[in-house]
């Protein structure tokens, strides 16, 4: 592997890792703000 | 000899790249997969005793009718705690620390794609179960409800209720963090030619296991944060005099259990069809209609939930629809049981413990999974709901299966793991000890349901005495003899014979090209075409 495709590699995991992350994070604060938004009603 | 006896000085070209961090550093700060799915089977095996204990706890007080050692509060504490510790503490965190040993090793990557993530979500369990652990010494004492935590009898809890959630939220947390890992790594670090379709059916059936993760604990998070605010901030969600329905939140709840089944067993569907076709010196049958099956299976656990509660009073198209999607999930789960057949077809078969217990897999699980079609007929589940009989159905599915399935993959890859065989013959022991055991343990408990004996009670009727009294030996005898499994362990690192690359002579996959002990840091430079083209598993 070159150090080119290292980079690529590096790249490529840290805009799927943010991607996955966003989803889950998404869901999770969306359940949750989900919650309490309709606890305050 | 089935398996492959190599002089280790021929072929351990390893150990020159091991720059390992050593004492207590090496496990507070572990990045590597290896040391960090140690760590997690560790804590699952720790976890699977102690739930252990509390089931035995369980048969003992019902090994006869009466009351005789527990109060009723407490009995419902053990079933309670029983449950939330062998589901989150000791089946999930046992497939977490296989995924964090196999995947990189299977898809040819050096370790996880984020190491250091990969710490984090394993160091928040132990506190997570620290936490939950610690209700026994709370007034009030430790969650009673269920593991199910239906609301009104969740709510009125004592102290143990806001630390129990907050454990869930912790354990759902480390959970999401583990998924997004092995879903990061298995799309981004596989080496150059491991295409999807390449992959082994283990790494197949975690991928689609960490998207089911992902999209169901946030729903269990969001579920538990609103009883918690029924509870102290004074919402009515789940409570009929404010507006609110406890219907509502079995819905909410089974939206994220039924999924959570499945998350239970889908690895060890993968695990046994990394194990069947190995001993059977065959490739799968079927690969692809295998990963297809996995999918659906995935896919059809989000349009079933419902069949847990048809006895709430719901509309006749809405148990309608649940029945058939729940019967659907017979025909993915035929494919897999016939798959694994035809692959044994005209096998080569021999039986070293990993496949007996693929084996014991195959019929108990299918055991299990008949019962869960009875279950799923409307009118005959009005008879079963909430006896005994749901005890039965659901043990079959998760100790044969999900259990017999981790001891399945442990007792296949531990020779890559310590570079030693170990001892076959307790091996095929613990098998047979436990394949007994479990049958005399839950098969009677099919009979004591069908005759009206009810779940989650510490005293019976007296007509229910002698299956009862069968069942609690058959759980003596089941708990006793999985003592045999560390030990083993134990044995197998002090005391095994040193193996080579390829424990199993049937086995394929690229970890089995690596060294035994697998070397620290798994594949720093890619396996090239050729490895791959000699390590493929179909």
């Amino acid at each position: 592997m070159t150090d080119q495709d290292a980079i690529e590699r590096k790249r490529r995991i840290r805009r799927s890792a943010l991607l996955w992350g966003g989803i889950a994070l998404a869901f999770y604060l969306g359940f949750m703000v989900l919650a309490v938004v309709r606890s305050l009603r | 000899m089935a398996y492959a006896q190599v002089a280790v000085a021929h072929d351990d070209h390893s150990t020159h790249a091991d720059h390992k961090p050593h004492g207590w550093r090496r496990w507070v700060y572990a990045t590597n997969h290896k040391d960090i799915g140690t760590m997690y089977l560790i804590f699952a095996a720790l976890m699977f005793f102690f739930g252990g204990l509390l089931a035995m706890a369980i048969r003992l007080e019902l090994f006869k009718p009466g009351l005789q050692f527990f109060d009723p509060l407490f009995f419902n504490s053990l079933t309670t705690m029983h449950a939330l510790l062998m589901i989150f503490g000791a089946i999930m965190p046992a497939w977490t620390g296989l995924a964090n040993w196999q995947i990189p090793m299977q898809v040819g990557a050096p370790d996880m794609a984020l190491p250091r993530l990969n710490n984090f979500s394993f160091w928040i369990l132990p506190f997570a179960f620290i936490l939950l652990l610690s209700t026994f010494f709370v007034p009030g004492g430790a969650p009673a409800g269920g593991w199910t935590m239906y609301p009104p009898l969740m709510l009125q809890g004592g102290a143990s209720f806001p630390m129990t959630i907050f454990a869930i939220h912790l354990m759902g947390a480390s959970s999401i963090l583990g998924s997004m890992n092995v879903i990061v790594t298995i799309l981004n670090m596989r080496a150059p030619g491991m295409t999807l379709l390449r992959m082994p059916l283990f790494v197949w059936s975690w991928l689609i296991t960490a998207y089911l993760l992902i999209a169901v604990m946030p729903v269990l998070a969001g579920a538990v944060t609103m009883l918690l605010t029924d509870h102290f901030f004074g919402t009515t969600f789940f409570t009929a005099a404010g507006g609110g329905d406890p219907v509502m939140f079995q819905h909410i709840f089974w939206f994220f259990g039924h999924p959570e089944v499945y998350i239970l067993i889908l690895p060890a569907f993968g695990i046994v069809s990394e194990i069947i076709p190995t001993f059977s010196r065959k490739p799968i049958f079927g690969y692809e209609a295998m990963v297809y099956a996995i999918a659906s299976i995935a896919f059809l656990s989000f349009i079933v939930w419902a069949h847990h509660m048809f006895t709430v009073g719901m509309p006749l198209a809405g148990q309608l629809f649940f029945m058939l999607t729940t019967m659907l999930i017979a025909i993915p789960t035929g494919v897999k049981v016939f798959n694994w057949c035809a692959t044994m077809w005209k096998g080569s078969i021999t039986f070293e413990p990993p496949m007996l217990f693929a084996l014991s897999f195959l019929f108990l699980f299918t055991i299990g999974g008949f019962s869960g079609v009875m279950l799923a007929i409307v009118p005959a589940d009005f008879q079963y709901q909430d006896t005994y009989f749901v005890v039965a159905h659901f043990h079959y599915v998760l100790v044969p299966g999900a259990v017999f399935g981790i001891i399945g993959g442990v007792y296949y890859w531990l020779p890559k793991w310590t570079g030693k065989m170990y001892d076959l013959r307790l091996g095929t022991w613990h098998f047979w000890l436990s394949t007994i055991f479990v049958n005399v343990l839950f098969f009677p408990q099919h009979f004591l349901g069908l005759a009206g004996m009810p779940r989650r009670i510490p005293d019976y009727a007296v007509q229910f005495t002698d299956w009862n009294m069968v069942s609690s030996i058959g759980g003596f005898g089941f708990g006793l003899s999985q003592l045999l499994f560390p030990y083993l362990i134990w044995k197998c690192i002090k005391h095994g014979t040193p193996i080579g690359n390829r424990a199993w002579e049937g086995a394929h996959g690229l970890e089995w090209e690596l060294p035994s002990p697998a070397p620290y840091h798994s594949w720093q430079t890619p396996p090239s075409e050729a490895v791959l083209a000699h390590a493929a598993v179909h």
